[in-house]
């Protein structure tokens, strides 16, 4: 009876880690598991850290979801970063390709990892081409239900950027 | 003596057949070819330079579709030769990084250059806040970010693997390019196509729908379709001409020497012209089948002619002269295309002449001998269409006819624009639309070709010329790769700038207040073999201009030329169509000045004045019909002068029997241009159109003004 139960918490204890830590599957299978995001306006604040350096910002954001994302800076500086700069252009790309359920085009460039919990979800992006691993570590994407809570760029020069949205559907 | 010229005759044929076959002319298929002269031969690289690539575009509802689809075609296009077109992005970053000490993006030098640093230090800081920016270097490698900058502002609007969304559709792009090999070989590039357009159909389902653009797929449409109608074209005609002559001749034998005299013609034809230029066109081939149609009267001529109680060599007497002036006549007509600046009207003209010279030798020299061996029972003789009108009639025919010839004068237009030549189907023009929507490619684009001493020559003129555009996007070598002037002077830029802004921002980052040094960046194919097809010649490259609509200062830049390939070429067969009509009132007056030596010049005005109307009638018709007079039809009026003034002389010299020679040639041509009128080719279904007006209107003419007791 004791070996049922270890092997039943064994059990458990993997189909847990497997939902919990996430799994390596093809990006088809993980696109449909994507929520569709929907078009949505928010504020964001912005934490870039690299070594001791830490820079705060913060300030509107909108997600369009045929475009993609335009971050209105509100401080320290004021500014706005579209879609359309290329400034932005590769990690908007990316942006995208998660909303649009581009697998083919995600599939090409990282290795993916989705997690889900309830409502919860988070989508962990590892680049497999060189020219994009010497230059970005991983994009972790998190949301609840329909919407991006947080997104983490984790870059090999720049440090790390976490930024954080509060938002409200339009 | 006739038998000596047999022998001359065979002889000269085998001679010239032994040495066009031992070096065989190679067949051009360029349109553009036909109007372009080989001294602009920038033009036609310009106009070759898609010529291997294929576009597709998928388009679906849902993005996951679109995603699935470009996956299924991806993986089968490499199975059908389809090489994707790609840049390793990893190897040309670390040449970047080597070089980057001379790199700055335009709008940087510019603030560089104006000392305006605030500027530049105002720049880095957005860059480090923005949120989905990211450094391409350490920020003490490059503490201004001026790196990341120029690579930033390298890439186009549109990655290559990403989905579109477009009017609520969602689309991917596919670019491939067939391997050199298969894009020389019309044969071979056809049959990759239709392997393509194959793979296409299977996956164009469930709401999913995949288009394929570019010059292979269009070739293809257009070659298989006139295949198909050229085929049937031909057929219908062998038909028609075997109903013809069996119905008056009630015997098949007849068309085995006619047929073998137009073999001929056509063989001595070709080997004529394939010795004479280096390449024939494919339209000489086209044009040139219209041989079969001047060629056949001179065999009808002899055959209605040749009755029981004559031999051969007394019915060659009784037509010698009809032929001959009609022969003469032709060679007329076609020797002054030769004195043209085309090629192609070259080519024609000697392909023309010598077919029609060897037809009308075979007909003099071995019809007497073959028709021993037919038998045509042509004992009765009798006119079978003999058409009279009288006098009244004829009024009001020619009156109708001249009113229709003025009236649609007034209507005539032209149009030069050779895209109008080809009208592709209603599903590849879409796909072309949706295509350059979707990929947002201006359809206004220019190329100004640049030539120099040297790479760096040429270089630093792109540099020039670029400083010229103003807000003008282009593409060009230089925008990958400064000349070695320009990234000494942003070395120099980019020293001043560390030198005057050691701030504490950069020094809290330990940043070297030096300009990385490293090697200049150069081109050679191995490292950027994605900028080889912008390379014309070893120091000659293309800049490609987009809406860009002040050509006048770059025109002025000594070793460049500039180029709307569009306006360009429509300029060119403006230039030859003009040229072209220019030559038919030399061609009207050398004809008058030879019938009338020989038929006094009140008899040649007769003679000629058919062929003169029918060309008149065919233009009024043309602009009554609001059909834009094109080169191509002024070709046609050159032909018309050919077919239709044999209608005159015979009917003006012969027996009453050629008249029927006469009518059964007319219809055989006309029938023939009309099936080709019908073809969805533009360019051979405005031939057609021409021909067929042209050639019956002077047959009535001739009719008319030449009355039977003529």
């Amino acid at each position: 009876m004791k070996k049922i139960l270890l092997i039943l918490l064994v059990l458990c204890f993997s189909l847990n880690t497997a939902t919990a830590f996430g799994s390596k599957k093809n990006a088809k299978e993980i696109a449909e598991q994507i929520p569709e995001l929907k078009n949505v306006s928010c504020t964001f604040t912005q934490k870039k850290t690299r070594g001791d350096i830490e820079l705060n910002s913060g300030g509107n954001f909108q997600f369009i979801k045929d475009k993609g994302v335009v971050f209105e800076t509100m401080y320290p500086i004021h500014m706005i970063t579209g879609y359309e700069s290329p400034r932005t252009k590769h990690i908007n790309d990316i942006i995208l390709a998660v909303a649009k359920k581009d697998y083919t085009y995600l599939d090409k460039n990282f290795d993916l990892n989705f997690t889900k919990l309830d409502d919860r979800w988070q989508l962990v992006l590892n680049p497999k081409k060189d020219v994009i691993k010497k230059h970005l570590h991983s994009v972790t994407i998190d949301g609840s239900k329909e919407d991006i809570d947080r997104i983490f760029i984790d870059t090999v020069n720049s440090g790390q950027t976490e930024i954080l949205f509060e938002c409200g559907k339009n | 003596m006739k038998n000596f010229l047999r022998i001359l005759f065979i002889g000269l044929f085998l001679t010239l057949a032994f040495f066009a076959l031992k070096n065989p002319a190679k067949t051009e298929t360029n349109i553009l070819r036909t109007v372009v002269p080989q001294k602009q031969s920038n033009l036609l690289d310009l106009s070759n330079m898609y010529s291997a690539k294929i576009n597709v575009l998928i388009e679906g509802e849902e993005p996951e579709e679109v995603s699935d689809t470009a996956d299924k075609f991806e993986k089968l296009a490499v199975q059908n030769n389809l090489k994707s077109i790609s840049v390793d992005g990893n190897k040309i970053l670390e040449l970047y990084k080597k070089s980057r000490g001379g790199l700055l993006s335009k709008d940087t030098a510019k603030l560089l250059e104006k000392n305006d640093y605030k500027k530049v230090k105002e720049n880095t800081i957005e860059m480090i806040y923005n949120p989905l920016g990211f450094s391409l270097l350490e920020p003490e490698e490059d503490p201004f970010l001026l790196f990341t900058d120029y690579i930033m502002n390298l890439g186009d609007n549109i990655n290559p693997d990403s989905i579109i969304n477009h009017n609520d559709k969602y689309y991917r792009i596919l670019n491939y390019e067939f391997d050199k090999n298969i894009a020389l070989s019309p044969a071979l590039l056809n049959k990759q196509v239709k392997k393509i357009i194959k793979l296409q159909k299977s996956l164009s389902k469930n709401g999913v729908e995949v288009y394929l653009t570019g010059t292979p797929v269009h070739s293809y449409y257009a070659s298989s379709r006139s295949m198909i109608e050229i085929n049937l074209i031909g057929i219908i005609s062998a038909v028609f001409v075997l109903l013809l002559c069996l119905n008056y001749f009630k015997k098949v034998q007849v068309l085995i020497p006619i047929a073998g005299s137009i073999l001929c013609g056509a063989l001595t034809g070709y080997f004529a012209t394939a010795l004479m230029f280096p390449a024939i066109h494919v339209l000489t081939f086209v044009f040139s089948t219209t041989l079969i149609g001047i060629s056949v009267d001179y065999s009808l001529h002899y055959f209605v002619c040749k009755t029981e109680d004559k031999n051969g060599e007394d019915v060659i007497k009784d037509i010698f002269r009809s032929l001959s002036v009609s022969l003469l006549t032709t060679i007329s007509a076609f020797l002054v295309l030769y004195f043209s600046h085309t090629e192609l009207l070259r080519q024609i003209a000697v392909f023309t002449i010598t077919g029609l010279v060897t037809v009308y030798l075979f007909v003099v020299l071995f019809y007497p001998l073959i028709s021993q061996k037919i038998d045509l029972n042509n004992s009765t003789p009798q006119v079978r269409w003999n058409f009279a009108f009288s006098p009244e009639k004829t009024k009001k025919i020619l009156i109708a006819m001249a009113i229709i010839t003025l009236s649609g004068m007034f209507f005539v237009k032209t149009n030069d624009d050779i895209r109008s030549m080809y009208k592709p189907s209603k599903k590849l023009v879409e796909a072309e639309k949706t295509f350059a929507e979707v990929a947002g490619i201006n359809p206004k684009t220019s190329f100004v070709v640049v030539e120099g001493k040297n790479l760096q020559e040429v270089l630093e003129k792109e540099e020039h010329i670029a400083t010229l555009l103003g807000n003008t996007k282009y593409q060009a070598i230089s925008r990958y790769i400064p000349s070695i002037k320009t990234q000494q002077k942003n070395r120099a830029l980019m020293q001043k700038l560390y030198e005057t802004e050691i701030s504490p921002y950069t020094t809290a980052l330990s940043a070297s207040s030096k300009v990385p040094a490293g090697d200049y960046l150069e081109f050679s194919k191995e490292n950027f073999p994605f900028l080889e097809n912008f390379f014309l010649g070893a120091n000659k490259t293309l800049m490609i201009l987009y809406d860009f609509d002040n050509p006048d200062v770059i025109k002025q830049i000594p070793g460049t030329e500039y180029y709307n390939v569009r306006e360009d070429i429509s300029n060119l067969v403006k230039e030859c169509r003009v040229n072209c009509a220019k030559l038919l009132i030399p061609v009207f007056i050398l004809l008058y000045a030879l019938l009338a030596a020989i038929y006094k010049p009140e008899n040649a005005v007769k003679i000629i004045l058919p062929s003169l109307c029918a060309c008149l009638f065919t233009t009024g018709l043309l602009g009554l019909l609001h059909i834009e007079l094109n080169l191509f039809h002024v070709i046609a009026m050159f032909l018309i002068i050919g077919f239709s003034l044999d209608y005159s002389i015979f009917r003006f010299n012969g027996e009453k029997l050629v008249r029927d020679a006469v009518f059964m040639s007319c219809m055989t041509s006309a029938f023939s241009f009309f099936l080709l009128s019908l073809t969805g080719f533009k360019l051979i279904s405005s031939l057609g159109f021409v021909l067929t007006t042209g050639l019956l209107s002077s047959y009535i003419l001739s009719l008319l003004l030449i009355p039977k007791e003529e």
